[in-house]
C-alpha cells in the first residue's frame, strides 16, 4: 500500500470539501486500516488545521484508532436490549475465547438489532443476530481459519 | 496576590464577545437594576451590578464555554439551572444568584472536582493564586464524599501522567487538569497557534499538546497564553514554583519589539519572579510572546558587565575602573579628539532600546556637546525609508494606525513582513480577525507562516522575485487605475490634485502592467489583478510591510508606492485601514521622534530650519550647526578616512547589525575612541576603549514609543545593577563642562519644562501615565 | 414467466442469514430454470419473522418466515413461488394482524419497494409531497407542518414547526437542513430502517423541508455503526436524478459517539471537530451548521413529512391523543417474543404494545421491567403498563418515549445493574464538557458498586449526584443519565439492598 499516495488522493478529493476532516479521517481508515499517526501532519496541512486539533478529533472518536487491529475486528454489543437476552455473558464469553487472540475484540454500543440480539458485528459489514457462545466459536473458528 | 474577583471587578464588560445589536437593556441582577449592551453574558452583566458568581472556566479574554457548571443562575419564568456565562441578558430579566438550591449545586459541583484534584495545597506551586482553591472557600465545600480514602480510592488522575518539563519556561502537569479548556481556548482564541488540544474524552479527557508530545516537541511557540489562562497549578511558570508567589509588582513595558506589550513585572524583592501580560496593556491587551513573557532573564545573566571599563588599545586587555575614571578618561579622549581632528572628529549612535528621555538626552548631548548634528541611530538601516517615504506622502514619519485597528479590517495586505516571527503578538491580532472572516494578502518571496496556518489561509500570495517589490506595487496600481477602481471623491478632496495625476499617468501605462511585469518579477498577472482589486474593492483594506520593504534599495520608493494606493483607493484616515509600518525594535520610533537623525531636529524638522532651530538654541543655550551631520555609513567612510574619530555608541551593535561587516569592524579599528555602553560585551564592543555597562528595561524610568506610535511608561524594578541608570551615564559623556546644567532630568514627574517643545513632551508625559496613546488624537492635537 | 420474490437486505435480516437464504433461492431457481427477479427490499418490521420471504402472486405477495437456509429447498418443493403451502407460510403479508393492525403513515412503503428503486417509490405515492410543495409558498409548508403537530421524534418532541418558522424567517446566503441519523439508544432501530426501507422518503421530506425554509443543501449525519443504511442512501442519492430538484444532500458517517445525536455536537461533528455540545442560545436554528441557519431533524421526522404535505396537515392531526398528534414508529426490543416495528397513533398503552404486539418475553419469564426511550429513559415496572403511549401521559409518571425505544427485561434482570450500567454508559460516551457528567458518571459508578457491595449509606450520596447531574448537566446526557438510575432506585429497591 503506498501511503503517501493513497494519502495524497484521499486528501485532493476532498481538499473542498466543507468539514473534511471526518470524512477524510474514515476514507483513511478504510485504505489502511488504521490512522497513522505519520499521517497527521499532511492531514492537517490539506485541511489548514493544526496537528493538535486533528489529532484530538481522532482521539475523541471510538471509531478511530491510530493502531493497527488484528486481523479481524469483532465487536460484541453491550447496550440494554442485547443486555435483556443474555449480551453480557456472550460478552464474557467472547473475552474468554479471544484472550491472546489475533482478532480484535470491541464492545459497540448498539447495531440497531435490537430485536434480534444479541448482535455482533464483524469487520464493520458482517452482522449476526441472536448470537449464542455456541455460534460465537463456530464464527472465530471461521475467522481464524480464512487467511 | 490578587484574587481573581477583583481583577474581573478592574473590568466592567464592554465589548463582550456576544453583545448583541448595541442596544442597553436593563435587567435585576439580585435585586439590583443594571443596564448592559444587549447578549452581555449574565455572567458579566453581574459584574457591573458588584455581584461575583462562582467560576472556573469563564475568562474574560475568552468567549464564554459553559463547561464548569459553577455559574448556574436561577432565572424567573425559565426552568432549571442555566450557567450565566452563556446566558445573554434580556431586557426585564430577573436574575437571581444566590439560593439554597445554587449554594448546594455549586458544593456539590466542586466536591466533584475535587474528587479527582491532589489535596496537596499547601505544598503547591498555585498556592495563594488558585481559582480551583478560591471557588472551593466561596462555594463552602467542607467533605468530599466521593472514595478519597486509600483503602477506596475513587478513578482519578494524581499520577497517571508525568510532568511535562520538556520547556524551560513552564511545566504542565496533567494530574492537577480541571478541564476548563482555557488553556486550549487561549491558544485558539488569542493565540493562533492551536498547538494544545483535548486527548480523548469524558473522564479521560487531558489536555495535550501536538500529537500528544511534549509542549517542546510540538508546535508550541511559548506565548504562555494557556499559562496565564491557567487557573491551577496545572500549567504554571516554573520561576513561580522555584521561587514562589511575588509580593509585588510593577506596570511597565516590554523591551524586545515594535508591539510595545504592557506588562507587570511581579517582583519579590528586587527579583523579578514572572512577568505577566497586562490586560489593560493596550498594544497587547493581555497577550504576549516568548520574548517578553519569559526571556527577561539576560537582566540578571552572569555575562552582564556591571563596572565601567576602559582600554587605551583594543589589543589590551580591559580594566576595570571606577565610573568617574570611565567618565572623564571618555571625556578628556573626545576633546583631545576634536581638539586635533575638528568638531565635526566625534559623534554618537542612539540606541533604539533606550527610552525616549535617553534617547533625547544623547542627541542633545551631540548637538549641545559635541556641537556638530554627527547622531544617527539603527532606522538608518532599517525603517528610515519608512520616515522618508511616509513623511513625503502622508506628512508624518510614523505609520496610521493603532494595533487594534485591524479588528475593522476587511481586507489584509502583508508585504515584506512576518509578523508571525517578529511581531507574534500582532500576528495573533492579524490571525484572529482574518479567522472571523477577513481576507489576506501576502506579498513576499517568502511562504511566510501567514500564507497557511491553522485556519488562516492567503487569499493571494504574490511570491515575487526579491527587488520587484516596486514593480509589483506600481502593477497592482495599474490594476486600480485602468480598471476604474480609484476612490476618485477620496482622492479629490484629500489629495495633492497634480502629484496624483502625475502618478495615475505612469501607473496606467501598458509597461507597468500585470502583465509586463510577470516576467520580471515572477508573479501570474492573474494573480497581481486579482489581489489589486480585492485591496480596491474588498472594503477597509489595510496594508501592514516590513524590511522586506525598507531594507531595499528602492526602499523609499516602495513604501512612497505603498502609500499612494493606501490613498488612492481612499483606505486612509479611519479604522481598518492604513499604512502600517511594522517598526523592528521597541523604541526605533521614539528614537527617530526624539531627534536621532543627523538632519533632524526632534520632532523630524530640518536642521537647517531657522526658526526650530533657534527654538533649541534658545533652550539649551548653546548654537547648533545648521548642516546634517554623518549617518552611520558616513561615520564609517569617514572614519577610514582619518576624519572621524571618536564614537558614543548608546545600546547598539554595529558591528553586529550593520552591513559589510569588515566595512563596519574596519571603520571601528580606525577609531581612536570608541565607546560603548551596553548590557553585555557585544561584537562592537570587541572595537571598543571605553566599556560603560548601561541599565536594562527592568532597571530604567522612562517611556518607550512603540510601532502605533504610543508612549508607554516603563518603570523600574529594580536598581541599576552597573549604579548608574542609562541617562546618568549620558549626562556625564560629553566633553566641557556645565553639561549637566544644560541638560535636564528625564523623571517623568518633573514639571519645570520651559522650552517650546515643552508642549510636546508634556503631552507625551501626560499621556505615558494614562493607559496608552492613541496616534491619531495626538495628531490632530498637534495639527 | 419473470416471478418476484422479495429477500430483505435490512440489517436484522442481513444478521439472521438473508443473504445466504437469497443466493440459495437464485442459485435454486435458476437450478429449476425458474426466471427469477430477486429484490433486496426493505424489512417490513417483524423481526422474530426474518428473513421474510415475500413472493409476488396474482393473489398479492405471500410471506414465508423465518427462513433459513436449509429450508429453501423444502420452500420451492412446496412450491413456494406461487404462494404454495409449507410450515413457514404465513399468508398474504399485509394481512398478517401483526401488521394489519398498524396504522403506518410514515413507513407504509418498508419492506414493500425496492428502496433503490426510484420507480417503485413514485409508483407507490412518493413523491406527491414534494410535488405539492413545490406549488406551495414556503410559508404555507411551514404553517402546514405547524398546523399538523409534528413534534420532533428523535426525543425531544419539540413543536418541529417552531424550529421550520425559526429557519424560515432567519436571514442568510445559505441555511441548511440536517437529518440527525445517529440513532444511538439502545432499542430504537426505526431511523435504520427507514433509510434501509425507504430512502427516498427521507430526502423527500428534506427537500420539502429546504423548500419551507429557503436551504438548498442537507447532510444526514449517520452512525458509523449503520454501514448498511449508509450504503443504500448513496444508492438512493446516486439514482435519484433529479427528483430533488437543486436541494443536494450529502451523506456523513459518524464514528462512535452516543453525544453526537445531540444536535448541537452532531453539528460539532459536521464541521470536523470533536463531539463537544455547544451552549444555547444560539440556537442552531439561527446560528447551527458553519454559523448558518440550520434545521436539524431526526430521521422519522423528515420522513413524516411527505404524507403530512401529500396528504394535508388535518388528516396527521387526526391521529393521536392530547398533545401527542399523527403516529410513532415504536421498536420493541429486548426481551420480547415478537420484536419489530410497531407504528400506531399515541395513546395506545405500554401493555397492549408489550402483549398484544410483543407477546410478551422471548425467554417465556415474566418481564420485570421495561426501559422506554431509550438509555436516558426511565425503567417502567409492571405496574406502569397501563400507561398510555404519549408524551405527557408519560412525563408525568417521570418516564419518557424518546425516540420510541421500548426494551423488554425478564425477571432474571439485576436492576441494580442496570442502574450501574446507565451510569457507565453515560461516562464511556460524555464528551467531557461539563463537570457534572464528566466526573459526575465515573463516580456514579463507583458509588452504585458501593451500595450494591452492602453501603447503603451511599444511596443518599447517589441521589445527591444524581440531582446535581440533572440540574448543572450542559445536556440531556448528564442530565438524563440519573433518570433510569433513580427509576430503578425508586421502582425495584429490592435489587439495591
Amino acid at each position: 500500500m503506498d501511503v503517501p499516495a493513497t494519502l495524497g488522493r484521499i486528501l485532493d478529493t476532498h481538499r473542498d470539501q466543507p468539514g473534511a476532516l471526518l470524512p477524510v479521517l474514515h476514507e483513511v481508515q478504510e485504505a489502511l486500516g488504521f490512522i497513522p499517526p505519520e499521517t497527521v501532519p499532511e492531514i492537517a496541512a490539506a485541511l489548514n488545521l493544526s496537528r493538535a486539533e486533528v489529532h484530538g478529533v481522532i482521539s475523541y472518536y471510538h471509531h478511530f484508532r491510530q493502531e493497527s487491529p488484528g486481523r479481524n475486528v469483532i465487536r460484541v454489543c453491550c447496550a440494554e436490549a442485547c443486555q435483556a437476552v443474555g449480551g453480557e455473558a456472550l460478552a464474557e464469553h467472547a473475552r474468554a475465547r479471544l484472550a491472546g487472540s489475533e482478532l480484535t475484540l470491541e464492545p459497540v454500543y448498539c447495531l440497531g438489532l435490537c430485536a434480534c440480539g444479541p448482535a455482533v458485528q464483524v469487520d464493520e459489514t458482517e452482522l449476526h443476530a441472536a448470537m449464542t457462545p455456541v455460534k460465537f466459536d463456530a464464527l472465530v473458528a471461521r475467522l481464524e481459519l480464512e487467511k | 496576590m490578587n484574587a481573581p474577583q477583583e481583577i474581573q471587578l478592574a473590568r466592567v464588560p464592554n465589548g463582550t464577545q456576544s453583545a448583541g445589536a448595541g442596544d442597553t437593556v436593563t435587567l435585576e441582577i439580585d435585586g439590583i437594576a443594571v443596564s448592559v449592551p444587549a447578549g452581555t453574558p449574565l455572567l458579566r452583566a453581574a459584574v457591573a451590578a458588584g455581584v461575583m458568581i462562582p467560576k472556573l472556566c469563564d475568562s474574560q479574554e475568552l468567549k464564554p464555554f459553559g463547561s464548569c457548571r459553577l455559574c448556574l443562575v436561577e432565572v424567573e419564568g425559565r426552568k432549571g439551572y442555566p450557567s450565566s456565562c452563556t446566558t445573554p441578558a434580556e431586557a426585564g430579566m430577573k436574575v437571581r444568584t444566590q439560593s439554597p438550591q445554587l449554594a448546594k449545586l455549586r458544593r456539590n459541583v466542586m466536591e466533584l472536582y475535587i474528587s479527582d484534584h491532589p489535596l496537596d495545597c499547601l505544598t503547591c506551586a498555585a498556592n495563594g493564586d488558585c481559582e480551583l482553591q478560591d471557588m472551593a472557600g466561596v462555594v463552602g465545600l467542607r467533605e468530599v464524599r466521593y472514595g478519597t480514602s486509600d483503602a477506596n480510592p475513587g478513578e482519578n488522575h494524581f499520577t497517571e501522567t508525568a510532568k511535562d518539563e520538556s520547556n524551560p519556561y513552564f511545566s504542565y502537569d496533567p494530574g492537577k487538569c480541571i478541564v476548563c479548556n482555557r488553556c486550549v481556548r487561549a491558544c485558539e482564541e488569542i493565540q493562533g497557534s492551536f498547538a494544545i488540544t483535548i486527548t480523548g474524552r469524558g473522564f479521560g479527557s487531558r489536555v495535550t499538546a501536538g500529537q500528544d508530545e511534549s509542549f517542546m516537541d510540538s508546535d508550541c511557540v511559548s506565548c504562555g497564553a494557556c499559562v496565564k489562562a491557567c487557573p491551577t497549578a496545572t500549567l504554571v511558570e516554573r520561576t513561580v514554583i522555584d521561587m514562589g508567589q511575588a509580593e509585588r509588582s510593577v506596570a511597565t513595558t516590554c523591551a524586545y519589539c515594535g508591539v510595545g506589550c504592557g506588562f507587570r513585572a511581579e517582583v519579590k524583592g528586587n527579583q523579578v519572579v514572572r512577568m505577566v501580560p497586562a490586560d489593560e496593556g493596550r498594544a497587547n491587551e493581555g497577550h504576549a510572546c516568548v520574548k517578553g513573557r519569559f526571556a527577561w532573564g539576560y537582566a540578571t545573566h552572569p555575562d552582564r558587565v556591571t563596572k565601567p571599563m576602559i582600554r587605551e588599545k583594543i589589543s589590551d586587555p580591559w580594566r576595570e575602573v571606577s565610573w568617574e575614571e570611565a567618565l572623564t578618561y571618555t571625556a578628556s579622549e573626545f576633546r583631545r579628539i576634536q581638539a586635533k581632528y575638528g568638531r565635526n572628529s566625534i559623534g554618537a549612535i542612539v540606541s533604539s532600546r533606550c527610552t525616549n528621555e535617553e534617547d533625547y538626552l544623547v542627541q542633545k548631548l551631540v548637538r549641545a556637546a559635541f556641537g556638530n548634528n554627527n547622531v544617527d541611530t539603527c532606522a538608518r538601516v532599517c525603517h528610515s525609508p519608512t520616515g522618508y517615504g511616509l513623511k513625503q506622502t502622508l506628512g508624518e514619519s510614523a505609520g496610521t494606525q493603532t494595533f487594534k485597528s485591524i479588528e475593522q479590517a476587511d481586507v489584509i495586505v502583508v508585504i515584506g513582513a512576518n509578523p508571525s516571527d517578529a511581531h507574534p503578538v500582532f500576528a495573533s491580532r492579524l490571525k484572529r480577525r482574518v479567522r472571523e472572516g477577513a481576507q489576506l494578502i501576502v506579498i513576499d518571496p517568502r511562504a511566510i507562516d501567514l500564507v497557511s496556518s491553522p485556519h488562516v489561509r492567503a487569499a493571494h500570495h504574490l511570491q515575487l522575485r526579491p527587488g520587484t517589490n516596486v514593480a509589483v506595487l506600481s502593477a497592482m496600481a495599474h490594476v486600480i487605475v485602468s480598471e476604474g477602481l480609484v476612490d476618485e471623491a477620496f482622492v479629490a478632496e484629500r489629495c495633492e490634485a497634480k502629484a496624483f495625476a502625475d502618478w495615475r499617468e505612469f501607473v496606467a501605462r501598458p509597461e507597468n502592467s500585470p502583465e509586463a511585469l510577470e516576467a520580471a518579477s515572477g508573479v501570474p498577472a492573474t494573480a497581481v489583478r486579482a489581489a489589486a482589486r480585492l485591496y480596491a474593492t474588498g472594503g477597509n483594506a489595510a496594508i501592514y510591510y516590513g524590511l522586506g520593504v525598507t531594507e531595499h534599495s528602492q526602499g523609499s520608493t516602495a513604501v512612497i508606492a505603498i502609500a499612494n494606493l493606501a490613498m488612492a483607493t481612499g483606505n486612509v484616515g479611519r479604522e481598518g485601514v492604513g499604512v502600517n509600518p511594522l517598526r523592528g525594535q521597541n523604541n526605533v520610533q521614539g528614537s527617530c521622534d526624539m531627534g536621532s537623525f543627523p538632519h533632524e531636529l526632534p520632532g523630524y524638522r530640518h536642521v537647517s530650519d531657522t526658526v526650530t532651530r533657534e527654538m533649541f538654541e534658545r533652550d539649551w543655550g548653546v548654537s547648533i550647526q545648521s548642516e546634517p551631520g554623518l549617518r552611520i555609513p558616513n561615520m564609517l567612510d569617514a572614519a577610514l578616512d582619518g576624519s572621524f574619530l571618536g564614537l558614543y555608541c548608546q545600546g547598539e551593535d554595529p558591528a553586529q547589525s550593520d552591513p559589510d561587516t569588515r566595512h563596519v569592524t574596519a571603520a571601528l579599528s580606525a577609531m581612536e575612541c570608541v565607546v560603548v555602553q551596553d548590557l553585555f560585551l557585544n561584537e562592537t564592543a570587541k572595537y571598543a576603549h571605553v566599556f560603560l555597562p548601561g541599565a536594562s528595561f527592568l532597571e530604567k524610568d522612562g517611556t518607550f514609543t512603540n510601532a502605533e506610535r504610543r508612549i508607554s511608561r516603563v518603570r523600574r524594578v529594580m536598581p541599576p545593577l552597573a549604579g548608574k541608570a542609562d541617562w546618568e551615564t549620558t549626562l556625564c559623556a560629553g566633553p566641557g563642562p556645565g553639561l549637566r546644567d544644560a541638560l535636564r532630568t528625564p523623571e517623568p514627574d518633573h514639571g519645570r519644562d520651559r522650552a517650546p517643545d515643552a508642549d510636546f513632551r508634556r503631552r507625551q508625559l501626560r499621556q505615558a501615565r494614562s493607559p496608552g496613546l492613541d496616534p491619531m488624537a495626538l495628531q490632530r492635537r498637534r495639527a | 414467466m419473470k416471478i418476484t420474490v422479495y429477500v430483505p437486505g435490512d440489517a436484522a435480516a442481513l444478521a439472521l442469514g438473508a443473504d445466504a437464504v437469497a443466493e440459495a433461492i437464485a442459485t435454486g431457481a435458476a437450478a429449476r430454470g425458474v426466471d427469477l427477479r430477486l429484490v433486496r427490499n426493505g424489512s417490513r418490521g417483524m423481526v422474530w419473522l426474518e428473513p421474510l420471504v415475500e413472493v409476488a402472486t396474482p393473489q398479492g405477495r405471500i410471506a414465508y418466515g423465518p427462513v433459513t437456509v436449509d429450508a429453501v429447498v423444502a420452500l420451492f418443493d412446496a412450491g413456494f413461488l406461487a404462494g404454495g403451502a409449507h410450515p413457514l407460510c404465513l399468508g398474504p403479508t399485509g394481512e398478517i394482524p401483526w401488521l394489519a393492525r398498524q396504522t403506518r403513515r410514515v413507513t407504509p412503503r418498508l419492506g414493500v419497494v425496492d428502496p433503490k428503486s426510484l420507480t417503485d417509490y413514485v409508483a407507490r405515492g412518493g413523491g406527491e409531497g414534494l410535488r405539492r410543495a413545490r406549488a406551495m409558498a414556503p410559508g404555507a409548508i411551514v404553517q402546514a407542518i405547524t398546523d399538523s403537530g409534528l413534534r420532533g421524534r428523535g426525543g425531544a418532541a419539540f413543536p418541529a414547526g417552531i424550529k421550520w418558522r425559526t429557519v424560515h424567517d432567519a436571514t442568510a446566503t445559505q441555511k441548511y437542513i440536517v437529518c440527525n441519523a445517529d440513532e444511538g439508544d439502545s432499542g430504537t432501530f426505526s431511523d435504520r430502517m427507514l433509510m434501509e426501507g425507504d430512502p427516498y422518503c427521507l430526502l423527500e421530506g428534506m427537500a420539502i423541508a429546504g423548500r419551507a425554509v429557503g436551504a438548498d443543501r442537507g447532510y444526514i449525519y449517520v452512525r458509523s455503526e449503520y454501514p448498511h443504511a449508509i450504503a443504500v442512501l448513496q444508492a438512493a442519492l446516486a439514482a435519484a436524478g433529479d427528483f430533488l430538484g437543486g436541494f443536494r444532500v450529502e451523506v456523513r458517517k459518524g464514528a462512535g459517539s452516543y453525544v453526537c445525536g445531540e444536535e448541537t455536537a452532531l453539528l460539532e461533528s459536521l464541521e470536523g471537530k470533536r463531539g463537544i455540545v455547544r451552549s444555547k442560545p444560539p440556537l442552531p436554528a439561527i446560528e447551527g451548521l458553519f454559523g448558518r441557519p440550520t434545521l436539524i431533524h431526526n430521521v422519522i421526522t423528515l420522513a413524516s413529512v411527505p404524507d403530512i404535505v401529500a396528504g394535508g396537515a388535518a388528516a396527521y392531526r387526526e391521529q393521536g391523543v392530547g398533545r401527542s398528534r399523527g403516529t410513532l414508529p415504536f421498536q420493541l426490543a429486548g426481551n420480547i417474543l415478537r420484536g419489530g416495528l410497531v407504528e400506531v397513533p399515541f395513546g395506545m398503552s405500554l401493555r397492549e404494545l408489550l402483549y398484544d404486539f410483543g407477546g410478551g418475553s422471548r425467554s417465556g419469564r415474566p418481564l420485570r421491567a421495561v426501559q422506554v426511550g431509550g438509555p436516558l429513559g426511565a425503567y417502567l415496572p409492571e405496574s406502569q403498563f397501563d400507561a398510555p403511549l404519549d408524551y405527557e401521559a408519560f412525563a408525568a409518571i417521570g418516564a419518557g418515549l424518546g425516540h420510541g425505544g421500548i426494551v423488554a427485561f425478564d425477571d432474571t434482570v439485576d436492576m441494580a445493574k442496570q442502574a450501574r450500567y446507565a451510569m457507565k454508559f453515560c461516562a464511556i460516551e460524555s464528551c467531557g464538557k461539563c463537570t457534572p457528567c464528566r466526573i459526575g458518571s465515573t463516580r456514579g459508578v463507583e458509588v452504585i458498586d458501593r451500595i450494591r457491595a452492602g453501603d447503603r449509606t451511599q444511596i443518599g450520596l447517589l441521589e445527591d449526584l444524581c440531582e446535581t447531574m440533572v440540574q448543572g448537566s450542559a445536556c440531556a446526557m448528564g442530565s438524563m443519565t440519573p433518570i433510569p438510575v433513580m427509576s430503578a432506585l425508586n421502582h425495584f429497591p429490592e435489587d439495591f439492598s
